[in-house]
């Protein structure tokens, strides 16, 4: 056997730092008062860094690899695939990404190709299908090229399909053409796996989801009345991201009914959060904002509350009905900041019906659309005379302290002072 | 929720509209929605044919608006203003017998799983002048019938081609209307129109929900009506998401429901509430009555009803 | 009673000793590890000073380090302390202050009654902050005390744009080799870093009666640039590296007489 190249014993070393990443925060969890055994099928999913490979063993269904929010999972589900979100949280494995990519990257990405890098089996991965929100992602597959995973021999990126995003999603022309978008997406999956989409097994599948979606809902409602920390939510969003529906809805729904038991804790500040996503195990900002004695009652952050968008409503039960209505809550009903009509994306903080302290705006560096739409959602918060902070921040640790200073300030301010 | 107390309601409407007359029921010639005097037995008629008709409508010559009948005329119209007024444009959704059947063809059509027709929305917007060029049609009809000497066999032009006619009285097992017309030239074409208009409709009707509720001029009368109803569709914009659910839940394809405005009452709106039911925001839209609310939308019934 | 207001800062540690409201002692000690050794070691000396050796202190810290330092009394936040300590100091007429600490700067808004209802903090690095002129001070071989007299003999102010402490390092050395002047060196360090504070003050951040305080607001020489840049008149509080410290205190003992008032 060879001896390893610096390069793979980097790679090694992360490994186990980016293991270790992963167990220290559902470590955390597991110590907090809160917590219960309940929880403990989402601190597994999400406490670990799976491998396409690992997933794909576990669920039994090949690995559809995807980005963002807009690819719909009820296709992929329907035809026996598992999609499995590229998106990654973990600080340890973004220096893998470091050398070789733009400094002023996306750190979500960054750390998503790291996470590639890192993987040592052979990658069973079917297609990856990403969706073109920003440039990060458009660009994905080629800043994933440029770094090659040297722990696996022979490594080929598996096949890319671009999910063409109408930035217009009010518009007629808009709509039609991610409709036309879905059909190309199925076009692309039959032929990777030979075999057609059958209107049952879609339907099957929209119910399956719908369902989740239900159960989703209910754990919102949850954590609204205080009962469901961001952190847990974070955990249970990840374990969403990393398992079968199936499992995930099992384990879902003892949650629901376990934490109903539970006593309501209406929280005394109540935040807002919004911005670019957070991923477990980053779970910097969330602890911050818990240690500055504030309480996540709702968030707009498209890897937890926007997780997926089930609330749809479907009476054209056709093939074509299924793909309009999942084209109208996948596209249309998008928040994502990438949309260029995104006027009353503030209605979402209006919605909630709480007395809100305030507005945390998360901005990743690098994240060029949240960063841009935190404008607007800081003029629109002054108008609704709604505290808001930007926090602007990465994975990594060092600036813990003075983001803190910051919390703590602003959970300080006087809001009635404020007009 | 919401759907099934209107079916319920609606198939309610249809047996007692249908065949309530057989068991002495009747609601009078005022009524606002298409329950059709040609079907024997029936407990009430459509309004539009009085106002059409010699007797309490538009064709009534001088003499006769003048004398009693006129008064009697005028208290039949009186009655169908206040059902209007009452219930709006639930006539449409919630009781017209015809609005059913095509609520049945596109249940046939869901479960058989055939897709539904879909029109451009310039397509879509451009068909919605014609149920006011009908109801100009059956309003300057019988007058000219009545002031200028056009043929008799013109009178109730509305009820000569509406496909209601020839349908409706199948469910009474009355097939006639189906037959050509052969008296004169007049009674055949309108015959011919009549039973292409109703096949195209049905058609229209399978492919498409509500298909015809888009050309009735009993929409287009309703909805004159539409500034002083006390039942309202109204929304609250600020917490509105914008998710496109409840335009994409219309039967009539009503996009103004989507926009960022308080009054999204359309003209096309027949009142079903479908998008209420499948809005997914709480207290966003909803139906009021003299300013109360009613039904309200709220997260937690999409996860319930879908 | 006798209050320590700590702060632990990200350059300095700086205690406070009040008693009814009245600064008693004051000093600072450049933040080295054993930060908590250090603190004690400026209470020890403190209490020493006023003759109340041996008294029980109320402690209350607050700064970056204000975790460290175990079995605090009280534990407040940076901004809050600031504010009370402005407030207190100026007999309540600031209506907004600008601290300029050694790794940030914080534009604090205040309601006439002395509650926060707004705040800025510049981003994480050292720009437009006190470490910044100590970088400064480094390369030009200077104190940073006598910045603002060699400032005020300035011909020219040089220009400089870089706020980032790591390029402004280049930039000055690179000034100083085509022959620039001190003076003129200095006096363009504090216009850049007046630009760069203003910059965060832009869009209705402040009401009048502007309070500065912080290590760095004892350089009059960055005050009068920092006047010049908003067009403002800006006031500074006699010990403005304490006003953190002795805010930390007055919060203790308003916690202290809220709670005497409760249990009475």
């Amino acid at each position: 056997m060879n001896e390893p190249s610096r390069q793979q014993r980097l790679t090694i070393k992360t490994q186990g730092e980016a293991r270790q990443e992963y167990a220290a925060a559902a470590d955390w969890l597991r110590q907090r008062p809160d917590y219960h055994q309940v929880f403990d099928y989402f601190l597994e999913i999400a406490g670990q860094a799976w491998t396409a490979a690992e997933v794909s063993e576990r669920t039994g269904r090949p690995v559809v690899q995807h980005l963002c929010n807009q690819a719909p999972l009820e296709i992929f589900h329907a035809m026996g695939l598992q999609p499995l979100r590229l998106a990654s949280g973990c600080c340890a494995v973004s220096r893998l990404a470091e050398a070789g990519l733009p400094a002023l990257m996306c750190p979500m990405l960054r750390s998503a190709i790291g996470a590639q890098r890192v993987q040592a089996q052979a990658s069973r991965v079917l297609a990856r299908v990403i969706p073109t929100t920003c440039d990060w992602t458009v660009k994905f597959q080629e800043l994933a090229v440029a770094l090659p995973n040297d722990l696996q021999k022979n490594s080929s990126s598996p096949p890319v399909h671009l999910l063409e995003l109408p930035h217009q999603r009010h518009s007629e022309r808009g709509q039609a053409r991610f409709q036309e978008e879905l059909f190309l997406l199925i076009d692309f999956l039959e032929q990777k796996i030979g075999r057609r989409l059958t209107r049952s097994a879609l339907l099957t599948s929209v119910n399956l989801y719908r369902e989740a979606w239900a159960v989703l809902e209910s754990l919102i409602a949850l954590r609204r009345d205080g009962r469901l920390a961001a952190a847990w939510f974070a955990a249970i969003c990840a374990a969403f991201l990393f398992d079968s529906i199936e499992r995930w809805l099992t384990a879902a729904q003892t949650l629901v009914s376990y934490l109903q038991n539970q006593k309501v804790r209406p929280a005394a500040r109540s935040v807002f959060l919004c911005g670019s996503p957070i991923i477990f195990p980053n779970l910097k900002l969330l602890r911050l904002i818990e240690e500055a004695k504030m309480y996540v009652a709702a968030d707009e952050l498209c890897a937890s509350e926007r997780l997926w968008p089930g609330g749809m409503a479907v009476d054209d039960r056709s093939v074509s009905g299924l793909i309009r209505a999942l084209a109208g809550r996948y596209h249309r009903a998008c928040q994502c900041p990438t949309f260029a009509d995104n006027e009353r994306r503030f209605n979402s903080v209006r919605a909630v019906g709480l007395p809100l302290k305030g507005i945390i705006y998360h901005v990743l560096k690098g994240c060029h659309p949240f960063d841009i739409e935190s404008l607007t959602m800081e003029r629109m918060a002054r108008e609704a005379n709604i505290p808001f902070i930007r926090i602007e921040t990465e994975y990594s640790p060092e600036d813990a302290r003075t983001i803190l200073t910051r919390l703590e300030a602003f959970a300080n301010i006087d809001h009635g002072a404020s007009a | 929720m919401i759907s099934i107390w209107r079916r319920a309601t609606q198939h309610l409407a249809f047996v007692i509209l249908t065949y309530g007359g057989r068991f002495g029921v009747h609601f009078d010639s005022a009524l606002p929605c298409f329950s059709c005097p040609y079907v024997a037995g029936c407990s009430g008629h459509c309004y539009l044919m009085a106002l059409q008709s010699n007797w309490w409508g538009l064709q009534m010559p001088w003499v006769v608006l003048t004398s009693g009948l006129g008064l009697q005329a005028l208290a039949v119209f009186g009655l169908f203003v206040l059902l209007t007024l009452i219930l709006g444009k639930t006539w449409c959704g919630w009781i017209c017998p015809f609005g059913l059947v095509q609520d049945w063809l596109t249940m046939l059509r869901q479960r058989l799983a055939i897709p539904e027709a879909r029109m451009s929305w310039a397509g879509r917007d451009r068909l919605r002048i014609i149920k006011y060029l009908l109801l100009l049609y059956l309003t300057i009809i019988p007058m000219l019938i009545a002031h200028a000497d056009l043929h008799s066999d013109f009178s109730l032009p509305f009820c000569q081609i509406c496909p209601v006619k020839p349908l409706m009285p199948l469910f009474v097992g009355n097939t006639a209307h189906l037959a050509l017309d052969t008296a004169n030239t007049i009674t055949l074409v309108f015959s011919i129109l009549s039973v292409t208009i109703a096949a195209m409709m049905v058609v229209g009707m399978f492919f498409k929900p509500r298909f015809f509720c888009i050309f009735c001029p009993m929409l287009a009368i309703i909805h004159i009506f539409n500034k002083i109803t006390p039942l309202r569709l109204t929304k609250n914009p600020p917490t509105c998401l914008a998710c496109g659910n409840c335009s994409r839940a219309c039967p009539v394809d009503i996009r103004r429901v989507h926009e960022d405005r308080a009054n999204v009452q359309d003209e096309d709106c027949l009142l079903c509430l479908r998008c209420v039911e499948s809005c997914p925001s709480d207290r966003t839209l909803k139906l009021t009555g003299f300013g109360k609310s009613l039904i309200v939308s709220a997260r937690r019934r999409l996860t319930t009803d879908g | 009673m006798i209050i320590a207001g700590i702060d632990l800062g990200s350059t300095a540690i700086k205690l406070a000793l009040v008693a009814d409201g009245q600064l008693l002692w004051h000093k600072a000690a450049p933040t080295a590890p054993g930060q908590e050794k250090i603190a004690d070691n400026l209470l020890t000396e403190g209490l020493a000073a006023v003759g109340r050796s041996g008294e029980t202190v109320v402690r209350a810290v607050t700064g970056y380090g204000k975790h460290l330092l175990v079995g605090a009394d009280r534990v407040i936040d940076e901004l809050t302390a600031n504010r009370l300590g402005v407030c207190k100091a100026s007999d309540g007429r600031a209506r907004s202050l600008i601290n300029i600490g050694g790794q940030d700067v914080k534009v604090i808004r205040l309601s006439a009654k002395g509650q926060m209802t707004g705040f800025k903090m510049n981003d994480k690095c050292a720009a437009g902050c006190g470490r910044f002129f100590e970088v400064a001070a480094r390369i030009l071989d200077t104190e940073v005390g006598s910045f603002a007299t060699l400032a005020a003999n300035a011909a020219e102010a040089a220009r400089i744009n870089s706020t980032c402490a790591v390029f402004a390092e280049s930039e000055i050395v690179s000034l100083m080799a085509q022959g620039v002047v001190k003076e003129n060196i200095i006096a363009g360090l504090h216009q850049s870093v007046a630009r760069r504070i203003a910059g965060l003050c832009a869009g209705g951040a402040l009401e009048d009666d502007i309070y500065l305080d912080g290590g760095a607001a004892q350089n009059p020489g960055l005050v009068h640039a920092l006047e010049d840049e908003l067009c403002r008149d800006l006031h500074v509080l006699p010990l403005p590296q304490f006003t953190v410290a002795y805010g930390a205190a007055i919060s203790a003992a308003m916690a202290d007489s809220a709670a005497a008032k409760n249990s009475s």
